[in-house]
């Protein structure tokens, strides 16, 4: 939005600052008490004292986003509430450059017995924006939120995750200067995820100064640029957004303990004995592009290319030959692909992409990539090609694509392409140590000397 | 305190969008969810004053003075009933309208004393349909027209100021403590009959009178029929209970705001 950028114009360049800021809770056994200390005439306390926050001191600089990090009940909450204005702070200062739209609980503003688009337009009312402005904005977020004739439906009929739906699509397509969100980052299916961080990251770059309030430290990573760490109602560390994690994950890991350190079995290397032939009729009655859902999620197309070649089914199965999307760690999936040729095909390629739930693209290989040189293919030929994929990646939910493409003189022609296929899920016994830290596994040995 | 009055318009400048939203939604949910809706803001009225028309016009046989206005037992009462009817609905909403909706106040930047001007404003509309229906029937059963009408807008001002004033006092009182409710409910009971809307005041003894004038809706009821009705004579003491009422409106809705900006600030830890 534009006003965004004007704001940044004239206004000095920190967004928030926070200076010695102190909360006091009151803790009353119940309400008679806190009456009765309301109207005592000789100030007889009837309380306990909670800090809640020390002396809390930091600046957000415009268009940054800051994380904030902390165990339950550090404050971080209390802190949001605090710079939001929704709670009064005991002492200290808070200075505010700009509209800030809190997003303390999604769809705060909304009301079950209303419909979607009417709490749509609340909403908004609430950010200031009149329903004409609105008007102009419901496309983008009906769109964002794609939950398709439901937006005319009240809200009480509503799943958690269309809610969630909703309620993020309007925070992230009414744009306000100081976006502020406490743990709602993660939300959704993992297409929806993926959609929601690309959206955030977009708001980032475009200039709207967020805080973030998440446990979720691999979005932290993602999308702030420092992060505050707060123990115990005061700053323990403020400081470049990775170096804020890692202190904070040592912290935590302190706490943890592991029941076995015995290393996660090595990747099965007998390649060769479970070679055994998948014909097209097997992949065909296994195709997992019949069964996941191809439709578009973000108004692109998810399916794509010149043509020259089709990718007629998919069949993917784990080591045990379970038809499934699910893999342990270290473990491996084959993604047998069956490829047809429309026309000559000299040296084509086959190829598997992934996808983490940030939308980060984890890793992209086939054929050619390792050397493996599949048959020329004239108008008609079937082939079908075995892709083994060991996941050597950080557990969670990934999605990914495969794709059959032919080298021209100048580029890759894509000639069939699918995106957003999964989720895969990347599964880890929780109680083994895992063999690395970090997004992927690179090869590493290790030797040492007395 | 024209500071405060200043903020105050400024926050409804800001909000304005927001404000239209939630008086159209409190229009809308009161009745969304009852089977034949809207019909209740219509039913619930008659039924009441049915019932009042009933037991004192029909039982108990009042007869109306020559200085009422009007001969017509059922007008007269509607004329007077029109302002409580607003005054004990405005309040009665009032001390649900912020635990409803505490998620604007817990977790969005939100003025909470603006829910009550929402109440008030979705309530004033009603209270305008009610009258145009009142106004409508005065006219065509006594067929004659209203003349001293001007002094309506007045009253529905200094109305809204008390009731508005009282709301904020009570509505954040509610949140801290909430025996509020049922002394509002007793309180409700008791002051309609303290007021003359059923009764004229004049069949009050001589002595009680001046207690009966304490009270700031007996002055609202009479310029409400003073307005509506064609009464022939100003009634005694009509301009002294007039600035009575204008003095005290002013302040109730001043105390109301002060008490309500003092205890709103732990609103969103009560709530």
């Amino acid at each position: 939005m534009n006003n965004t950028t004007s704001a940044q114009a004239v206004s000095p360049a920190k967004a928030i600052s926070v200076i010695g800021l102190s909360k006091k809770y009151r803790i009353y056994a119940n309400s008679r008490d806190r009456i009765k200390e309301l109207l005592s005439l000789n100030r007889h306390s009837y309380h306990q004292e909670f800090w809640a926050l020390k002396d809390v001191t930091f600046d957000v600089n415009h268009a940054e986003a800051v994380g904030i990090l902390g165990s339950n009940g550090c404050g971080k909450s209390t802190l949001l509430q605090i710079i939001c204005g929704i709670l009064r702070m005991t002492s200290g200062t808070v200075i505010k450059h700009g509209r800030i739209s809190a997003l303390l609980e999604l769809g705060a503003a909304f009301n079950p017995e209303f419909t979607g688009r009417s709490n749509v337009y609340a909403n908004g009312a609430l950010m200031g924006y009149s329903r004409g402005e609105m008007d102009s904005m419901m496309p983008s977020i009906v769109e964002f939120a794609d939950i398709g004739g439901f937006i005319d439906q009240p809200m009480k009929i509503y799943s958690t995750g269309m809610y969630v739906r909703l309620a993020f699509a309007c925070a992230v397509v009414i744009r306000p200067d100081i976006l502020v969100v406490d743990e709602a980052l993660s939300v959704g299916d993992i297409f929806f995820q993926q959609k929601c961080f690309k959206a955030i990251r977009q708001i980032i770059d475009d200039g709207t100064t967020c805080l973030f309030v998440s446990h979720d430290m691999e979005a932290i990573r993602f999308l702030c640029d420092r992060a505050v760490i707060l123990r115990n109602g005061e700053v323990d560390f403020i400081g470049p957004a990775v170096e804020s994690i890692n202190r904070y994950s040592v912290s935590l890991n302190i706490k943890k303990k592991y029941i076995s350190t015995a290393p996660a079995p090595p990747p099965e290397s007998d390649a060769s004995c479970v070679e055994t032939s998948m014909t097209p009729q097997d992949i065909l009655a296994h195709n997992v592009l019949d069964n996941i859902s191809t439709v578009d999620n973000d108004g692109r197309a998810v399916r794509h290319g010149a043509g020259g070649m089709m990718l007629l089914g998919l069949r993917v199965i784990n080591e045990a030959g379970l038809d499934t999307l699910a893999v342990e760690l270290m473990h491996s999936l084959d993604f047998y692909v069956l490829v047809k040729a429309n026309e000559t095909i000299i040296d084509p390629n086959v190829a598997v992409t992934l996808f983490d739930r940030l939308g980060n693209f984890v890793f992209a290989g086939g054929a050619r990539q390792v050397g493996h040189r599949l048959p020329d293919m004239s108008a008609g030929d079937c082939c079908v090609v075995r892709l083994k994929l060991t996941f050597t990646v950080k557990p969670g939910y990934y999605t990914f694509g495969i794709g059959a493409s032919e080298p021209t003189e100048t580029a890759t022609c894509y000639h069939d392409r699918f995106e957003g296929l999964g989720p895969i899920i990347v599964t880890f016994d929780e109680t083994m140590e895992l063999p690395f830290h970090g997004m992927t596994m690179l090869p590493l040995q290790v030797s040492n000397w007395i | 305190m024209i500071g405060l009055a200043r903020r105050f318009v400024d926050k409804i400048v800001t909000n304005r969008h927001m404000l239209k939203c939630l008086v159209v939604r409190e229009l809308k949910s009161r009745y969304a969810d009852s089977l034949i809706g809207s019909s209740w803001a219509v039913i619930h009225p008659v039924a009441t004053v049915a019932t009042y028309t009933f037991v004192f016009s029909f039982v108990l046989k009042s007869k109306l003075g020559q200085h009422a206005g009007t001969g017509n037992f059922l007008l007269w009462l509607l004329s007077g009933i029109l302002p409580w009817f607003f005054f004990s609905e405005t309040m009665q909403r009032s001390l649900t309208i912020l635990i409803e909706n505490r998620t604007l106040i817990t977790k969005s930047v939100f003025p909470s004393e603006l829910l009550l001007l929402c109440n008030l404003l979705a309530n004033l509309v009603k209270h305008g349909i009610m009258f145009i229906i009142v106004m409508s029937l005065i006219i065509v059963i006594d067929g004659r027209l209203p003349l001293m009408l001007f002094y309506l807008p007045l009253y529905v001002v200094l109305l809204s100021l008390f009731t508005i004033g009282l709301g904020w006092c009570l509505s954040a009182a509610y949140v801290y403590v909430r025996d509020v409710g049922q002394v509002l409910n007793v309180v409700i009971g008791l002051w309609f009959f303290y007021t003359p809307i059923v009764y004229e005041p004049s069949s009050i003894p001589e002595g009680l009178q001046p207690l009966l004038r304490i009270n700031p809706l007996y002055h609202v009821v009479q310029g409400y029929r003073v307005a509506m009705l064609s009464v022939q004579r100003l009634p005694d003491g009509f301009y002294g209970g007039l600035i009575y009422l204008v003095a005290l409106s002013v302040v109730i809705c001043l105390v109301g705001g002060i008490v309500f900006k003092y205890l709103k600030q732990d609103f969103a830890e009560m709530l």
